[in-house]
């Protein structure tokens, strides 16, 4: 074949080769357009819903400052949810800088509107020092909403973008320099920087402060143990547990933890535990992992396993706990034990114990709840409302099959004394929580029962 | 006139290499480009982790396998794979996707089952994505750190607001975390929301051998599993 033939056969080959390159090229820049522009467009919703929640709550504040008790409890429902729709809007956000304090800000103010609407469902009224905080909240807010809607206009108006698409190299994915140049990534670095320098809300919550510094009560008049104690104490935990054969691989220590432990990796030829014993009062606080090897009795139905578990407490010096709720799942039964006192029962100090079925073996031991809650209390000083009115204040088609009193958490550092009525509704199992102060219905739960688990919910 | 002839025979068998390169690289090009979207989470030698423990366990079973369950997909695996796949009526490429999966009678890795609750399932989906070589106590204490955050005021309230959290998880940035899940992480997660707390309060967990932002040294180091490190 001639030159000038393979010169030819080769430009065309070339040329087809050019062409479908360029083709595919300009097909994946086409769709890198259509999910920049997604891309993009999905964080501007979220950029403007977030405007959207600041404008209502600057409206619905504004408002819960001076309406009456029935008009506030509406009101703060909606600050509630428009708070915590403000938090999730604004994690969404590709910002790289810290805007963790803008995140508690919404998050608390979600938290206090809660606190204070089920003030006002106890038939209480928003104090002088409430409605004062509230306008507080007001003018805080109108300083936010000010400074976000600079950033509103730079991204409507002047063409700010959350993403960077300049060139055909760059990335779709959002950068830092992107937020630079537009000024949106600062913007919110000084919001939050000027958040940063509101009080923290003062109340009582899940979100609030003071559940940040909660310590083990049931620790509190114990001495620390030294590094050795603790490991002595590990071994013994060990062999109550039935794991005489695992040994201490490693330790170390949680000091930063909750509950400030020492922690011990312990293994035998297969497997590996963790095993964490308290600084104070060298006290076994939790007992997890994949365990290996088999105790005296293999094979246990749930029955044993509840003795066995039971049976353990008692060894570790635990003699007031009774058998709350038990969750089976794959040969593995989770029973909750709590605390039981002078005819009390204590839901906050509660343990959990995971036995392996098959294996016969403890597999799990949890007592962070416990020592977090467990401590002298006092209901004391306070009329208690009559238990007749307690049971007669609910539904007639409810049949009362027992009553006695239960100390419960309202899940935000308070505790409740209240009577635990249990019976039956249309065929199913209610334990209703009726405060013995004020008689007020805290909470009610289905018993549900289903093979050999039964638990609260 | 030899020399002539032999300059344009080397021209044009070089032309051809330069052509056979570029059709090459055109097609394996968009061949890639196609295959980066599927995100095909499949088993294949140097894999290593709890499913192909699983895997070699049935194969062990069955005697295809002779080798220790290990965890690593070596090449004595990976011929018991491709022993099993041929006599099975399999593509006998030595590679466990989902039809292997389903033929060892194992859940594949993205098939979750229908009665889990989804707050599980995207806590195994974070698991497997961020831990999956890790061991069953760290899995565990990384679903235990994203249900933490959404305790903290200073995260999102809600978990898939935690696990969405823009710059918040490497494995949701870079993809991983699309891959899917397995039976293991899905134990995990479960134990994570029934309250099992290994990481004890933790809100932040990283590898100290890969990460690269300094701000994630100033938090107080917990506890360590595996290769991760858990603090506050």
């Amino acid at each position: 074949m001639s030159k000038k033939r393979w010169i030819g056969i080769l430009s065309i080959c070339f040329s087809i080769a050019l062409f479908v390159s360029l083709l595919w090229g300009y097909g994946e820049r086409q769709q890198k357009q259509v999910l920049y522009n997604q891309l993009e467009y999905q964080y501007q919703r979220a950029f403007y819903n977030y405007v959207g929640n600041l404008e209502n709550l600057k409206l619905l504040t504004g408002k819960a400052r001076l309406s009456g008790n029935l008009q506030s409890a509406i009101l703060l429902g909606e600050i509630q949810a428009e708070a915590s729709a403000a938090a999730t809007n604004l994690a969404v956000l590709p910002m790289k800088d810290d805007l963790s304090r803008s995140l508690v800000y919404y998050n608390q103010l979600s938290d206090y509107a809660l606190s204070l609407s089920n003030s006002l469902s106890r038939g209480e009224s928003i104090s002088a020092n409430d409605r004062a905080t509230l306008a507080d909240v007001y003018h805080q807010l109108q300083g936010i909403y000010d400074n976000t809607m600079q950033l509103q206009e730079a991204v409507a108006v002047g063409g700010a973008k959350f993403v960077n698409l300049k060139s055909w190299t760059s990335s779709i994915w959002p950068t830092a320099q992107a937020q630079t140049t537009t000024g949106i990534g600062s913007g919110f670095a000084d919001i939050n920087r000027t958040i940063n320098g509101y009080q923290q809300l003062d109340y009582e919550g899940k979100y609030a402060s003071s559940m940040l510094t909660m310590t083990a009560k049931g620790l509190a008049n114990y001495d620390k143990i030294s590094a050795k104690e603790a490991e002595s104490a590990a071994n013994q935990y060990l062999k109550l547990c039935g794991l005489e054969n695992y040994e201490i691989i490693s330790a170390g220590e949680a000091a930063s933890a909750q509950i400030p432990v020492y922690t011990f990796a312990c293994g035998d030829s297969n497997n590996s535990i963790n095993l964490a014993v308290s600084e104070s009062g060298g006290k076994l606080v939790s007992l997890f992992g994949e365990i290996s090897g088999s105790g005296k009795q293999q094979n246990m139905d749930v029955k044993s396993a509840e003795a066995y578990a039971g049976s353990l407490l008692k060894d570790l010096g635990y003699t007031d706990m009774v058998l709350s709720s038990v969750q089976t799942n794959d040969r593995q039964a989770v029973m909750k034990f709590v605390r039981k006192a002078d005819d009390t029962t204590y839901y906050p100090d509660s343990i959990n114990v995971r036995v392996d079925l098959d294996k016969g073996l403890i597999s799990g031991f949890d007592a962070s709840q416990y020592w977090l809650n467990c401590c002298e209390r006092d209901f004391s000083g306070k009329e208690m409302y009559d238990q007749q009115a307690a049971i007669g204040g609910l539904g007639k088609d409810f049949t009362v099959s027992g009553s006695s009193l239960a100390v419960i958490s309202d899940g935000a550092g308070s505790e409740n004394l209240c009577y635990e009525i249990r019976g039956k509704y249309d065929g199913e199992e209610y334990w209703d929580y009726i405060n013995t102060d004020g008689g007020k219905d805290e909470c009610l739960l289905l018993n549900s029962v289903s093979g050999d688990s039964y638990y609260q919910r | 006139m030899s020399g002539n002839y032999h300059v344009i025979k080397g021209s044009i068998k070089l032309s051809k290499i330069l052509l056979f390169i570029i059709i090459i690289t055109i097609i394996a090009s968009m061949v890639f480009a196609n295959l980066q979207n599927q995100s095909v989470a499949a088993l294949a030698q140097g894999s290593t982790g709890q499913q192909v423990k699983e895997v070699q366990q049935k194969l062990k079973d069955w005697g295809y396998y002779t080798g220790s369950v290990d965890g690593i997909y070596g090449s004595q695996t990976k011929a018991a794979v491709v022993k099993f796949q041929k006599y099975n009526g399999l593509t006998a490429d030595g590679i466990v996707g989902s039809k292997t999966l389903a033929a060892l009678g194992i859940a594949s890795s993205s098939g979750v089952s229908s009665n889990t609750s989804s707050d599980a399932v995207l806590l195994a989906k974070v698991i497997y994505a961020e831990s999956e070589a890790e061991p069953y106590t760290g899995k565990v204490a990384v679903g235990a750190v994203m249900l933490n955050r959404v305790d903290s005021s200073s995260f999102p309230n809600t978990l898939s607001g935690v696990i969405y959290q823009s710059y918040a998880l490497e494995s949701v940035s870079n993809g991983r975390y699309g891959t899917g899940t397995n039976a293991e992480c899905l134990k995990a997660a479960q134990e994570a929301i029934n309250g099992w707390d290994p990481s004890y309060g933790c809100l932040y967990f990283w590898n100290p051998a890969t990460a690269t932002s300094t701000w994630i040294w100033t938090r107080k180091v917990v506890v360590t599993y595996g290769k991760h490190v858990f603090g506050i």
